[in-house]
């Protein structure tokens, strides 16, 4: 085998450009027989269910064993720099995240400054990775709960300041909350239910994932 | 139209621009940040949606959505009004915070005026 060196960044960007695209095959196809559940869709193939979309079925389990591997060989690209805070942190696992990640990614990172028209300052990359990591380990720390709250996906913005802002709005609750730039910064919360109460505050970054959970138990 | 300060009501309709990054499944609270003086808005009735969509000197119109607010309800969460004109905008105003007020606080504003301005469909 011909070994050549590739420079880490240049790697990763065609890992998630690929992984992009693969993505995108495989919601087409989901589209496409109206379904959001991968193992639904192959099991309804397989029994019959689903007439005339073997096809269909073959193609996405191979697009979805491509997507696995190569996620695994981000994660593996990956694993060097994910010691410490600046580092880059496994992606909450998955399907709608990833895409949820990628598409940020991808929209926050190719922000200029003024990108607002009105001196908006871009989004750095550590910022943007720090995000990452809450997200993760918001799920993390949601799946160790007794009652596991559902974890619902969330809208991510750039802020002005070259901060980030995720935003969850269910039918139950709404949460904003903010990765600041500047680490030593604590994050803004603002959560409220279908009533007046809410919840607000400054917190650090590490008790971000509680705060989701309070919300959700305040208000669901 | 002059540039003179005139009386915002509280039936009087306030257009904010609002960059296409703010738009997604749901409205960004910076759709309506206070950014230095407090939040430009425009006074409807000085005004047009496409101008106050096209009023940024440094994007193209395309770039922004115009969110509609009702001036009573801005004032009903506790925040101020004033028309400020300025020579190249008449219908210029300003929403206010009350002072002294922390960060949180700032974040629940925006969050407020985001749910009143969709009540209406953006522009």
């Amino acid at each position: 085998m011909t070994q050549i060196s590739v420079d880490k960044d240049f790697l990763e960007e065609l890992a998630d450009t690929k992984l992009r695209v693969l993505q995108e095959e495989i919601e087409e196809i989901l589209v496409k027989w109206a379904y959001d559940d991968i193992d639904q869709l192959l099991s309804d193939a397989k029994t019959g269910i689903l007439e005339e979309a073997e096809d269909d079925a073959v193609c996405l389990r191979n697009l979805v064993a491509k997507r696995d591997n190569l996620v695994q060989f981000k994660t593996a690209i990956d694993k060097d720099n994910s010691e410490g805070e600046g580092g880059r942190p496994e992606y909450p696992q998955g399907d709608q995240w990833t895409a949820l990640i990628l598409a940020a990614k991808e929209e926050l990172l190719s922000l200029r400054d003024d990108w607002d028209g009105e001196g908006a300052q871009q989004v750095k990359e550590s910022t943007f990775w720090r995000a990452v990591r809450f997200l993760r380990s918001l799920q993390a720390f949601v799946q160790q709960q007794q009652s596991a709250p559902l974890l619902e996906l969330p809208d991510i913005f750039p802020r002005p300041n070259g901060d980030i802002l995720i935003q969850w709005k269910t039918d139950q609750f709404q949460l904003v909350v903010t990765i600041p730039e500047d680490e030593s910064k604590p994050a803004v919360y603002y959560g409220k239910g279908d009533a007046e109460n809410v919840t607000k505050g400054t917190v650090t970054f590490a008790k971000l994932p509680q705060i989701y959970v309070n919300c959700v138990q305040m208000f669901s | 139209m002059t540039n003179e300060v005139e009386e915002i009501f509280d039936e009087d309709l306030l257009y904010r621009r609002i960059h296409v990054q703010y738009v997604k499944k749901s409205l960004s609270p910076d759709a309506f940040d206070f950014r230095g003086d407090g939040c430009s808005v425009d006074l409807a009735r000085l005004t047009t949606p496409e101008s106050t969509r096209s009023g940024s000197p440094r994007n193209p119109p395309e770039c922004y959505k115009v969110g509609v607010l009702e001036a009573g309800k801005v004032r009903g969460i506790g925040l101020t009004l004033d028309h400020c004109p300025e020579p190249d905008n008449p219908a210029h105003s300003l929403i206010l915070p009350p002072g002294g007020i922390e960060a949180a606080d700032i974040l629940g504003f925006q969050t407020e005026l985001v749910n009143l301005c969709l009540q209406r469909p953006l522009l």
